[in-house]
């Protein structure tokens, strides 16, 4: 058993979310970083799609009631285990009583910790992903709470280290690459030079349904189409400004979806932190599916 | 009918045809499955678009492009009427908590409101908003309102609306800016249900009237 002594900014469990049930309008939640949820699991030599802890920033602590293996990764560069910095990319060992802390991010948004063994939890639509908002997964469908214990039945495990290729660091200002999206067209000229040439900041205003990017003024000719499909990825343009929607957003949308960023960024997009600065690119269909395929080969060689 | 498909990012893709029917993006979904194409994880029909994520190392589309110029509308399938699922909604003015208002709004009694939107058939359009939210088509002419300027804070579960030419069902406790005209004792999702959805896409509507006293007893 494991106990939330301090949650940080928000701290929820996930997988790699909800498939299936987007035409009933559910949105598919999950890891808002899959590419680090993935490694944390294969330090504790799980799958990639195994519940773990995603915390947002900083001030999480959880106590262990009993000895078991942990991965971080993410946001975080290392914790503290009893007081003691830990770092991360290594499969970490904790003992009964011990307390992990995760004290400080440098950069990034979301850290994972998974644990070498099965947190017992009951899937709803497939997926134990919390979604705060339909009460869907996780305790209750709620985000955890000081107090909650999660029974985990731990099993033992061989260290690991993610080798150096495959490790992530996090920085202030990323450049995220998209294609146009399908109303790309209703912004004007100014807006769409605007789009891919000039920086935007996330908002403190942001959570898991979306960021909302501040910076130059983008229009369109009309704001006011059919609700149609949106994704995590999708970025919508509506009169206060543009919004790169997350995992948690609706599985439709009645505003310009001026862009959607290409599957290998999407995880990046999940470890922007307010205040952090996003450039966007442009890019065919070719550089997409080729940027995802080395991205896929690089963990195909490194982790099978 | 011509099928328009536009590439959304890398992993999903868009098709749009001269129609606003769900019906027809309904056939459309269907054609493409039967084609047994590889890597589509998931349709997302609406009544104005039909989209689907696929798996890139899998998909090939050079092979969807092929097949969708072989898609033909099936006007049979289209006229085919299926099931009509019949609502049991109670209208009473404390549970149709804008009953009152909407009066007032449209010019006509609380009685004709009732009569008109019970006396409808609706198709449910599209699901969106919040899990379980149905957009029905077929709301009569002189029901035909503005949605709310300030939206409710609260609508509670089972709470029948309209807006625009739509009716909606709230399926849990969410703001909204819809008109509340009654309330229906089904549940609209429960995840604990195999099948936590009464609904499907397409699928033909029709609202019954039941009293007060119905309504409470409904779930006892």
């Amino acid at each position: 058993m494991i106990e939330i002594l301090n949650t940080g900014s928000l701290m929820t469990i996930q997988d790699n979310g909800r498939f299936g049930y987007r035409k009933f309008a559910v949105p598919e939640s999950g890891a808002l970083d899959q590419y680090s949820a993935r490694l944390a699991n294969w330090l504790v030599h799980k799958n990639e799609n195994h519940p773990l802890i995603e915390t947002i920033l900083s001030g999480a602590r959880i106590k262990f009631h009993e000895t078991m293996a942990v991965g971080v990764t993410g946001a975080a560069a290392g914790c503290h285990v009893n007081g003691k910095f830990v770092p991360d990319q290594k499969t970490i060992y904790v003992q009964k009583g011990d307390t992990l802390e995760i004290r400080e991010t440098n950069e990034g948004l979301a850290t994972y910790i998974s644990f070498s063994g099965d947190i017992e939890m009951k899937e709803i639509l497939g997926s134990v992903a919390t979604y705060m908002n339909s009460k869907l997964g996780g305790i209750n469908g709620e985000a955890l709470k000081k107090g909650d214990q999660l029974i985990i039945r731990a099993q033992d495990c061989a260290v690991r280290e993610i080798p150096r290729d495959l490790q992530r660091r996090f920085t202030k200002s990323y450049s995220i690459r998209l294609m146009k999206g399908p109303e790309y067209d209703l912004m004007e000229d100014q807006a769409k030079k605007s789009l891919l040439s000039s920086p935007f900041r996330v908002s403190e205003k942001s959570n898991r349904i979306g960021f909302r990017l501040l910076g130059e003024d983008l229009h369109a000719s009309t704001y006011d189409i059919a609700s149609r499909p949106v994704f995590r990825g999708t970025v919508q343009l509506t009169p206060s400004g543009p919004i790169l929607l997350m995992n948690d957003c609706q599985t439709t949308g009645g505003y310009p979806r001026i862009a959607q960023v290409i599957h290998a960024d999407l995880d990046y997009c999940g470890q922007l932190a307010p205040g952090n600065t996003v450039r966007f690119r442009k890019v065919d269909l070719r550089e997409a599916r080729m940027l995802w395929k080395n991205l896929q080969s690089k963990f195909k060689d490194i982790l099978d | 009918m011509k099928v328009d498909f536009f590439l959304m990012g890398d992993s999903i893709i868009e098709m749009r045809l001269d129609s606003s029917q769900i019906e027809i993006y309904l056939q459309l979904q269907d054609f493409i499955s039967s084609q047994k194409l590889v890597g589509i994880r998931e349709f997302i029909p609406t009544s104005t678009a039909l989209a689907f994520t696929y798996d890139q190392d899998e998909f090939d589309l050079r092979e969807f492009e092929n097949i969708l110029g072989n898609f033909r509308v099936d006007e049979n399938a289209y006229r085919r009427r299926r099931e009509i699922l019949e609502i049991p909604v109670c209208y009473d003015t404390s549970l149709g908590i804008d009953l009152g208002e909407l009066s007032e709004t449209l010019n006509l009694e609380i009685n004709e409101i009732i009569e008109f939107h019970c006396g409808s058939e609706y198709q449910v359009a599209m699901f969106g908003f919040v899990p379980g939210f149905v957009y029905l088509n077929g709301l009569p002419e002189p029901l035909r309102v503005k949605r709310k300027d300030s939206p409710n804070l609260a609508i509670p579960p089972g709470s029948v609306a309209i807006a625009g030419d739509q009716c909606g069902i709230y399926p849990a406790k969410v703001p909204g800016g819809w008109h509340v005209v009654g309330r229906t004792p089904l549940s609209m999702v429960d995840f604990d249900r195999e099948d936590p959805f009464p609904l499907e896409l397409g699928q033909l509507v029709k609202f019954r009237p039941i009293e007060l006293k119905e309504f409470n007893a409904y779930n006892d």
